[in-house]
């Protein structure tokens, strides 16, 4: 080797060297005390071990106003490249908050822009891991225009890749719409924020004092906006539920989800204890869910927000499935503004991504009230409907006990175009509840009796024997099978068997119109 | 230094099964210690219990 190839390659190492420092000792020294890992750790944490590539990584900033010429750092805060998450390829981007804040500005945008491009043009799924304080404002207008490519890209990528953004710090201001548009949010406990404005906005608008967390936690988007799917305690778990999800997930949506076979034991036979004939009495929907899907495979979505429908993905013989079901133990499984919202936005998904959707229906009715009438349970509910009635993946329901009126209509029902309907023998398919029904069409018999509380039981009796029960649904068609619990699996594993080349043709248009 | 040898004699005989040979059918040429990376550094510095999830994990 001669002096000029070591004078080159020392340059080269010199460069490589500034990108691996990132923002300095210090500032990574202060990430891992409040509890974050670096940009480049958090890449290592969610890829298969050494495969991660990166791009672009000595991209740097061209701006020069506000000093900014002498603030250049190597790569200007955001990590971006690909590798393999279970041996499939995957893009990712990961803003470095040791380098300005993780601020974004040209030529982070630019950096971002090319691997969602990448993502999208092979067909990979793309994860975005967020720790900004938002736009670079000595770049002004450049920045904003940079996160208006990033919103852009996300719109047209989809339903075509699937899309996942980590927040592992702040994400503020306009940041948060790309977030939005992504398929899943996953946050951590303690260290993550999203806010539209922050709380010295707030305080200077409003007059409101709150905090941070107290605004835009990841206990509230988990819980209450249900703007956040997942949330985990620290920065390591987070990634792994990343990596646990994406091995449910196709790479876009002209594949499958892998199988993947694991222990298997058909639990079906104990669903009789678990789910009470008395349509009264509550249970957890999750312990029937359990009972028939493989073992420990079920991955709830947004777990803590809308707990009165339950969703998430799981196994059945390997493959995935997509779960829907009404949470008897919250609400009585009732169905409201946001779990309508939350089930259509689901079921909408599976749909993108080919994944059959299973539904357990145990449902009195949609929440009655001013609250929900005047907060558009209308316009919300006619999601779940819609998002139903459009889907074209393989359908199966479980009309397990309640089913009733306008709500037994929206959960995957026969006349919605499920293509395979079972029901449990304690199955009650009506338009409402005995005692709400003789309320109405007994009323006058009721009144002009001189036992009235004898002909309301008598009324009540013939009600629930001819109605409170599946057998009227089958006989009509309804219902394609009156099934024993214990047989749950078994069946549900044939009729994904028989639908698995499902092919179902909706008219040409440029898209449909759901009701938002 | 005896159980460097050993260690060295072991991955060499992995390797050589691994490609379907016999170790002396092997020319090493050199050994180099790999570093920690960030993250592993990271993780034995403060003793965190850690497993990278794995594709069928939650079935065991």
């Amino acid at each position: 080797m001669d002096s000029t190839w070591e004078t080159k390659l020392g340059e080269l190492n010199e460069r490589r060297a500034r990108v691996a420092a990132a923002g300095g000792q210090a500032r990574v020294d202060k990430q891992h005390a409040s509890g974050k890992l670096t940009a480049r750790e958090r890449m290592e944490a969610l890829f298969d071990d050494g495969t991660f590539v990166e791009v672009d990584d000595m991209v740097t900033s061209r701006a020069t106003d506000f000093g900014m010429d002498k603030k250049k750092v190597i790569g200007d805060g955001v990590i971006t490249g690909y590798g393999k998450i279970h041996g499939r390829t995957v893009f990712a981007s990961s803003q470095d908050f040791t380098i300005g804040g993780g601020s974004l500005g040209e030529a982070q945008a630019m950096k971002i822009c090319r691997v969602m491009d990448m993502a999208l043009e092979m067909k990979a799924p793309y994860i975005s891991v967020n720790d900004s304080g938002g736009a670079r404002i000595e770049e002004g207008i450049d920045s904003l225009a940079g996160y208006a490519g990033i919103f852009y890209r996300n719109t047209i990528a989809s339903g075509v890749i699937p899309q996942i953004s980590v927040i592992m710090g702040p994400c503020a201001g306009g940041a948060c719409y790309s977030p939005a548009i992504c398929d899943y949010i996953f946050m951590t406990r303690e260290t993550s924020q999203m806010y539209i404005t922050g709380p010295a906005v707030v305080k200077s608008v409003t007059g409101e004092v709150i905090t941070a967390s107290e605004l835009g936690g990841a206990g509230v988007h988990g819980s209450v906006s249900g703007v956040a799917h997942f949330v985990y305690d620290n920065d390591l778990d987070c990634l792994n539920g990343v990596r646990r999800l994406l091995g449910y997930l196709p790479s876009n949506n002209e594949e499958k989800a892998a199988p993947v076979t694991g222990r298997t034991v058909d639990q079906c036979a104990k669903l009789a204890d678990i789910v009470p004939s008395d349509s009264r009495k509550g249970y957890d929907v999750r312990d029937v869910i359990a009972a028939f899907a493989d073992n420990g495979s079920f991955m709830e979505v947004q777990k803590d927000f809308a707990m009165n429908i339950v969703v998430g993905f799981a196994r059945i013989d390997g493959r995935t499935v997509g779960i829907v079901a009404n949470q008897s133990n919250y609400m009585a499984g009732s169905l409201e503004i946001n779990a309508s919202d939350k089930g259509a936005r689901f079921i909408r998904f599976c749909d993108c991504f080919n994944i059959p959707l299973v539904t357990l229906v145990d449902v009195p009715a949609f929440l009655p009230g001013t609250v929900q009438e005047h907060g558009g349970i209308i316009r919300h509910g006619a999601k779940l409907l819609y998002a139903y009635s459009e889907a074209t993946v393989p359908r199966i329901s479980i009309i397990m006990r309640k089913a009733y009126g306008g709500a037994y209509i929206a959960m995957n029902s026969k006349g919605l175009g499920a293509d395979v309907v079972y029901a449990w023998p304690i199955a009650e398919i009506a338009v409402m509840g005995a005692s709400g029904a003789v309320a109405i069409i007994g009323r006058n018999a009721i009144k002009a009796a001189e036992d009235p509380e004898a002909v309301k039981k008598q009324l009540i009796d013939e009600y629930n024997e001819k109605f409170m029960n599946p057998y009227v649904a089958a006989e009509h068609g309804y219902v394609d099978k009156v099934i024993d619990p214990s047989e749950t699996r078994e069946e549900i594993v044939r009729a994904l068997d028989m639908l698995e080349n499902k092919k179902a043709g909706r008219p040409a248009r440029k898209h449909g119109n759901i009701p938002l | 230094m005896a159980d460097d040898k050993l260690i060295a004699a072991m991955a060499v005989a992995c390797i050589a099964e691994e490609l379907g040979t016999v170790p002396e059918h092997l020319k090493v040429v050199s050994f180099r210690e790999v570093p920690d990376s960030p993250l592993e550094a990271y993780i034995k510095e403060n003793n965190i219990n850690y497993h990278k999830y794995q594709l069928g994990d939650e079935s065991l």
